[in-house]
């Protein structure tokens, strides 16, 4: 892996600065609402899927749109990850220029600006994306013949959720052959995922569900396979669903993202797997019946939370507080400090620029949440600039 | 410590990129003459509650008149806006933490400024800091009038406050706020609840002069129930914020403000009976549901974290082509990007910072 360019160090030095204060206090003597990461669980998390991904014939390429940090990314990487997958081509220029040289858009990329983008990146890096329309392939080969580079693509197959994705070999077979006609593209094999069975808490059931929709995806590449164009890659699952896609032949990585931060959506589906992502919050009002915090939907998310501790239930989440019911037992009193377990951290994630990064209940680094996005253009500029 | 660390680039860019947020501009300045209008001759004013849209430059077209200060709900939202050049501000919320209480009392040497208390100790703290540093701060005294969040629940203790925060140096009593929390016109006892809410917060003010304090402010009130807050005699300031860009939930309510802000996305699959756009819930606020189509109708929408399927009968608009979607939540679809499109007439005529993104803090 190659060191961090300046877009991330720069990133890194602005909100090391900015943040300069909290650096070295305990969790307590922040100030608040905060986006905690806890480096030790972090670890741990990375750690039990390296081990797990031993046992099984697949790699793992770590999904970045869940945490947008490329210093978790590196880490990821550092614990055996192949590459990264990414949501946006935005996440994807950041990934490359953090360091990591195989980075996949597991999306579809439409639009001049955004597929310019891809393809000049694919001049410094190894890029591949997600197809499901002849339209598309056309706009990727345009961009990449025009800056001289070659892109990677897969076909996306829609394994049951029925977003994005082709959805036979019918659809599958003339989309293959005309990426391996277009110049600038190469025709790397299908990327699926399984996201409807994550829905699904039952473990027997969603292994199934699971199961089923790779017996779609792998019978598709075994067609094209057929037809003489062979997946080099075949790429799908999630947290909820890679203890079984792993091992599912025929299937060559996985894409999970939650496993390395969690939240308590993923904790239902794998609970093996440790809180590193928290919201710090302070009690600003504390009433007879209720303790009122100064974290709401705007930085926990629409999804909302629970209190690590004390066990406190809640009362409602507003936009800049939440609200917990309490009695005159409750330990807690107005300043006090809480964390809030997310339900779902990506939702948190994106009301947050930086991540306060804690060893043993200190804050040791402050790294950055990028890209921000959801719209990141600044970044093209700084390609089609040769920065 | 405020302002984000991470500014966005500086030059403005020629060409929008989805998802993006575009603000209808004519729009947007007609829902402020129509509150202009709604005002004029009630005695009260709106001190519009920017935590809407934490952007600048929207925040200084609702002044005018007899709107001349604005409400914030966190002391960097308030530290955005003063160095932006407001210089009347009302923090609508609780601050408590002792690195906030220092922040707060230096914004008060820059800029008029008031915050809400309903506790004696953090009067206390911020009283010392602000006779430390030769500041004034005003406070107004947080009464929970409905809505069960922060706030003292009684006259009583209302009192109790206000002889604390009176003899406190530093500190100027300037009234009181409640807030009533957004009442949909299918509230159960909506106007009940209205009511009630204003008929404690008279209560309040009554027990307050009679025990010799001064009541200039009373603050409250939100979009929802602005013809309710308008009509009450003891309300004085309507901390409303929807109302300029507007969600469409509220349309039912007969205001006169329509929805004047979109978020714009790309075609990005297209699937016989329906479209996925780039547009996610990491772009959109989806608290009061998914973003709803402009200029055609779906059959159903369902948003994920980075896309929104759209089911819909022919013709499909065309992948690569763009569709605007009216967001049910703003406050947090605003807080999720770093700048906003601005259009006048349909055209795209500049692009502002949304310089309060994140501060949170």
């Amino acid at each position: 892996m190659q060191d961090p360019a300046p877009l991330i160090t720069d990133a890194h030095d602005r909100v090391r600065d900015h943040y300069r204060p909290a650096i070295g206090r305990a969790r307590d003597e922040l100030t608040t609402p905060a986006l905690l990461l806890d480096l030790e669980t972090l670890r741990a998390n990375l750690s039990l899927m390296e081990a797990g991904m031993r046992d099984v014939p697949t790699a793992l390429r770590a999904h970045v749109k869940v945490h947008k940090s490329p210093h978790i990314a590196r880490m990821e990487v550092e614990h055996g990850a192949v590459g990264v997958g990414c949501a946006t081509v935005w996440e994807a220029i950041v990934m490359a220029r953090a360091g990591i040289s195989d980075v996949f858009v597991i999306n579809e990329v439409v639009g001049p600006e955004k597929t310019r983008a891809l393809a000049l990146l694919a001049r410094e890096a190894d890029v591949k994306a997600a197809v499901d329309d002849a339209a598309q392939v056309a706009e990727l080969s345009a961009a990449a013949v025009t800056a001289g580079s070659t892109i990677g693509v897969l076909i996306d197959v829609d394994e049951g959720m029925h977003r994005c994705g082709v959805a036979s070999s019918e659809e599958a077979l003339p989309l293959a052959r005309r990426i391996a006609d277009a110049p600038g593209l190469r025709f790397m094999g299908l990327t699926g995922y399984e996201g409807h069975c994550s829905l699904e808490f039952d473990e027997t059931r969603r292994h199934a569900m699971a199961r089923e929709a790779m017996g779609l995806l792998t019978g598709i590449a075994t067609d094209l396979t057929g037809e003489g164009l062979p997946s080099q890659i075949v790429s799908a699952a999630g947290t909820g669903t890679w203890a079984v896609t792993s091992r599912y032949p025929g299937v060559t990585e996985i894409q999970p993202g939650s496993y390395a931060t969690m939240d308590g959506h993923h904790r239902g589906l794998d609970p093996r797997f440790g809180w590193a992502v928290t919201v710090l919050a302070t009690v600003i009002s504390r009433r007879p019946d209720r303790v009122v915090l100064d974290a709401g939907s705007k930085t926990v998310g629409a999804s909302h939370g629970v209190l690590k501790e004390p066990d406190l239930e809640k009362y409602r989440f507003d936009e800049e507080h939440s609200i917990f019911v309490a009695d005159d037992r409750t330990p807690l009193t107005t300043g006090d400090k809480v964390e809030i377990l997310c339900n779902y951290t990506p939702f948190a994630i994106g009301y947050f620029e930086a991540y306060h990064v804690l060893e043993e209940g200190r804050v040791v680094d402050i790294w950055p949440v990028m890209p921000r996005g959801p719209e990141s253009r600044w970044l093209l500029d700084m390609l089609e600039r040769g920065d | 410590m405020s302002s984000p660390a991470m500014t966005p680039e500086p030059e403005p860019h020629r060409v929008l990129s989805t998802p993006a947020l575009v603000v209808d501009l004519d729009l947007f300045e007609a829902n402020v003459a129509a509150m202009e209008a709604l005002l004029r001759g009630t005695g009260k004013t709106v001190r519009p509650h920017v935590k809407t849209h934490r952007t600048p430059e929207l925040a200084r077209r609702q002044l005018g008149g007899s709107v001349v200060g604005i409400t914030c709900a966190t002391v960097g939202e308030a530290e955005v806006m003063v160095e932006a050049g407001f210089d009347d501000v009302l923090i609508a919320n609780e601050v408590v933490e002792p690195g906030k209480i220092v922040r707060l009392a230096s914004l008060a040497r820059r800029a008029s400024i008031a915050v809400a208390v309903d506790d004696p100790e953090p009067a206390a703290a911020l009283s010392r800091e602000a006779s430390r540093v030769g500041a004034s701060v005003g406070v107004l005294i947080d009464v929970d009038i409905l809505l069960h969040r922060c706030g003292v629940a009684s006259a009583e203790e209302a009192v109790a406050l206000a002889r604390v925060i009176g003899q406190s140096p530093g500190l100027r009593l300037r009234g009181i706020m409640g807030y009533e929390g957004r009442l949909r016109l299918g509230d159960d006892d909506r106007a009940g609840k209205i009511a009630g809410a204003y008929a404690l917060m008279a209560k309040v003010v009554d027990a307050l002069r009679s025990s010799g304090f001064a009541v200039a402010v009373v603050s409250g009130a939100g979009t929802s129930t602005l013809r309710e807050a308008l009509a009450d005699p003891t309300v004085t300031e309507i901390q409303a914020g929807v109302y300029a860009l507007m969600e469409p939930e509220l349309l039912n309510l007969d205001l006169p403000f329509r929805c004047a802000v979109a978020i714009r996305g790309t075609v990005i699959s297209r699937h016989p009976g329906r479209i996925v756009l780039d547009i996610g819930r990491r772009a959109v606020g989806v608290e009061y549901g998914p973003p709803q189509p402009i200029g055609f109708a779906a059959t159903d929408i369902a948003i994920s974290d980075e896309h929104t399927r759209i089911a819909m009968p022919d013709p499909l608009p065309a992948l690569g082509s763009e569709v605007d979607m009216v967001p049910g939540q703003i406050r947090t679809t605003f807080n999720l990007h770093d700048d906003v499109w601005i259009s006048r007439g349909g055209r795209l005529v500049d692009r502002w910072p949304i310089a309060a993104r994140g501060s949170s803090q």
